[in-house]
């Protein structure tokens, strides 16, 4: 569902802050050269986050195809996060409290005990688990200084707001109906104005 | 007020857009009432789409799935919006000179999702990539100027009462046939 896809969705957001007076492109190299994406396949942390090219998930150097496109900024946001599924956490942990109350001879045990065996048996099963990776495209156009963000999960979007303020110093503001048409209207003085829009009645 | 208190308050200008634009392309001309760059816009509305009575939680959804194209849902959409309800989420297929794009439209976001851009011609070797990223920004950009055009040219026919009584006695009309 990304920019190259056939199919996609976006969301626009409009940029806030000020970008470097002189030396952009260097500040954008260095920004993202910073935060590209690191593999976790080796060790055993639980998530990473990165910028990857538009058109290879695996191109966190940007070798195969670059970021600058004229007069735009196309990145990959790729998210790998290690998970256990509920069913397979629920069976782990039934099968260490049975062993547990079988080898103490009790017959149940604690909230806390239970609390603690699902903790371990979490890092265990996570440790195991193979990251699952995700990307999300997005294109900074920077004459209008707007990013287009071709995913409308409410998650993905929290997770590019956060990281591109990581990233860059500066913020994300999503578009919406209201702020659009404060933007398009802006100049034009018209009889009722923007804010004392009421709900039409087309009947 | 922050994003999430005026997104939750102004949701209606959205959805009521939205609505404007399904009456207008049905009701007006649906083959280039307005023009985009000097060039005609024509919309083509499919019918499976989603009405709601209104903004807020307690809304009555109301969704329709007809066939693509078909018309047969037409009388029953009329009605629904006779009965107050507004379009919230449709299926849009939008001409403008010689390209083509579907794309479904949220009403209260403005979100557009399931987006068929235009076939690209570049290739896949380097300057293919470039070439494909340029077309592929190229189209998406029109695309949302395009919404943004219409949504333009809405707003400033509802924030003039005069324009917008006679709109609504054109959309009145229409509905009642």
């Amino acid at each position: 569902m990304g920019l190259l896809s056939g199919s996609c969705a976006f969301v626009k957001y409009s940029v806030l802050g000020d970008l470097p007076q002189s030396g952009f492109w260097e500040f954008v190299a260095d920004r993202v050269r910073r935060n590209a994406f690191q593999d976790i396949d080796d060790n055993f942390n639980e998530f990473s986050i990165g910028w990857v090219s538009v058109a290879d998930l695996l191109d966190s150097s940007f070798e195969i195809s670059d970021y600058a496109v004229a007069d735009n900024i196309v990145l990959g946001l790729r998210v790998d996060q290690r998970k256990v599924s509920g069913a397979i956490l629920k069976k782990f942990c039934a099968k260490e409290e049975a062993r547990i109350k079988k080898e103490r001879g009790i017959p149940k045990l604690s909230r806390d005990q239970r609390l603690e065996i699902k903790e371990n048996i979490t890092l265990k099963l996570v440790k195991q688990a193979l990251p699952t990776p995700v990307k999300y495209d997005l294109w900074w156009n920077l004459a209008e200084n707007t990013v287009y963000f071709f995913s409308t999960q409410g998650k993905a979007q929290e997770l590019l707001e956060d990281f591109f303020k990581r990233t860059f110093d500066l913020g994300l503001m999503r578009q919406i109906p209201y702020t659009v048409a404060e933007n398009l209207l802006a100049g034009d003085i018209l009889e009722t104005p923007l804010a004392d829009l009421y709900p039409a009645e087309f009947v | 007020m922050d994003l999430v208190e005026l997104m939750k308050e102004k949701e209606f200008v959205g959805q009521d857009f939205l609505t404007w634009l399904w009456l207008a392309s049905e009701s007006i001309n649906s083959d280039g009432f307005f023009e985009h760059e000097g060039n005609p816009v024509v919309l083509l509305f499919d019918y499976n789409m989603k009405l709601e009575c209104g903004a807020g939680d307690a809304c009555n959804q109301l969704i329709f799935k007809t066939a693509s194209g078909s018309a047969s849902s037409l009388p029953e959409i009329k009605l629904a919006v006779q009965q107050g309800k507004k379009i919230s989420q449709a299926q849009i297929l939008i001409s403008w000179k010689d390209l083509e794009f579907i794309c479904k439209l949220d009403g209260s976001l403005l979100e557009l999702t399931g987006i068929k851009l235009p076939k690209t011609v570049a290739g896949d070797d380097e300057d293919g990539y470039e070439a494909r990223i340029l077309e592929r920004i190229y189209l998406a950009e029109q695309l949302s100027r395009i919404i943004d055009s219409l949504f333009l040219y809405y707003l400033k026919k509802r924030l003039t009462p005069a324009i917008w009584k006679q709109e609504l006695v054109q959309f009145r009309d229409w509905l009642n046939e």
